[in-house]
């Protein structure tokens, strides 16, 4: 099984914009595809951690990439996560570019994320869509029964370009990367996102600090698509939905 | 599934093992008890290699600023 983690990701772009996104298009057409409804502060490493652990954040109160003033890291984050208990059950389980942490995780992995899994310019966000999938592909044609990886730089992209024309476009290259992907691979999976956007002015929660270049904010609109006959309704369903799985 | 092969250890380390395994709840086997040691050893390994500089770490810090993370 795989799990793609498309950070950020949000039905609002995709479906005004589905007759240029034909992988995704054709995924949601086929598969079973739904919106998870946040009821709180849409942060990133809060809900990855949710997602692959089980555990909610108001649990596990990983909410932020740094506390007092340290980058948090792996061993400070009180839970066990799916590919390790995987891992223990014998199953061959990888990760990568995980933003549970910066720089973002891996396991089993050797996998240099782009600008520590935070791109910032427009080169680096289209390196690391060439990147993770490269990784992606070759842990495919090894072989596996685990692999999850997220693509962090669609929401590093949202927050500085949201509105943009340019957005659509890397939401393109996103749709031509799960092409190759699933050109690669024709098992089950889960497509997922940790929130939506939107503009922002209009976010019912504040995440992000202002500053001129910021433009989109994380929104409480996630989404999924999966080849599995599941509903997500929170992000901890994941887990569950995988150890049901294995 | 994943494969497994047969190493060779010293028979007095097998035995010191195989007596901790039988006073331990946690531990089914010989075998589970070694695999869980070698996969401690080689995950501190793998996170003394990612050790960051203070230097990385501000540079980090600046990207989480640039994105509004701090």
């Amino acid at each position: 099984m795989i799990v793609i983690g498309l950070d950020g990701a949000t039905w609002k772009v995709i479906d005004k914009h589905l007759n240029r996104l034909g992988t995704i298009r054709e995924l949601k057409s086929k598969f079973n595809h739904g919106t998870i409804l946040l009821n709180y502060k849409p942060l990133s490493p809060a809900i990855w951690t949710s997602i692959f652990s089980g555990i909610p954040p108001s649990i596990h109160s990983h909410w932020d990439f740094v506390k007092n003033d340290k980058l948090v890291k792996r061993e400070d984050i009180p839970v066990e996560f799916i590919w390790e208990i995987l891992h223990k059950r014998g199953y061959k389980c990888y990760a990568f570019n995980i933003p549970i942490t910066i720089p973002t995780y891996n396991f089993n992995v050797e996998f240099k994320p782009i600008g520590y899994g935070l791109p910032i310019t427009e080169e680096e966000c289209y390196k690391e869509i060439e990147s993770v999938t490269k990784k992606a592909l070759e842990i495919i044609d090894k072989g596996f029964d685990f692999l999850a990886f997220v693509y962090t730089a669609l929401d590093r992209y949202s927050h500085l370009h949201w509105g943009e024309e340019g957005l659509v476009k890397f939401y393109e290259e996103i749709d031509r990367s799960l092409r190759e992907i699933f050109d690669a691979y024709n098992g089950d999976f889960i497509i997922i996102s940790d929130h939506g956007f939107t503009d922002i002015d209009s976010a019912k929660y504040r995440t992000l600090k202002r500053n001129e270049n910021i433009k989109g904010e994380h929104d409480i609109d996630a989404i999924y698509i999966t080849s599995l006959n599941e509903k997500i309704t929170k992000p901890e369903d994941v887990f569950y939905i995988i150890k049901k799985y294995f | 599934m994943e494969e497994y092969v047969e190493i060779k250890i010293p028979k007095r380390i097998f035995d010191e093992i195989k007596k901790r395994v039988e006073e331990s709840s946690e531990f089914k086997s010989v075998d589970e008890y070694v695999t869980f040691v070698l996969e401690e050893l080689l995950k501190e390994e793998e996170e003394e290699e990612y050790e960051l500089s203070e230097e990385e770490e501000e540079k980090i810090k600046e990207r989480l600023r640039g994105l509004g993370y701090l």
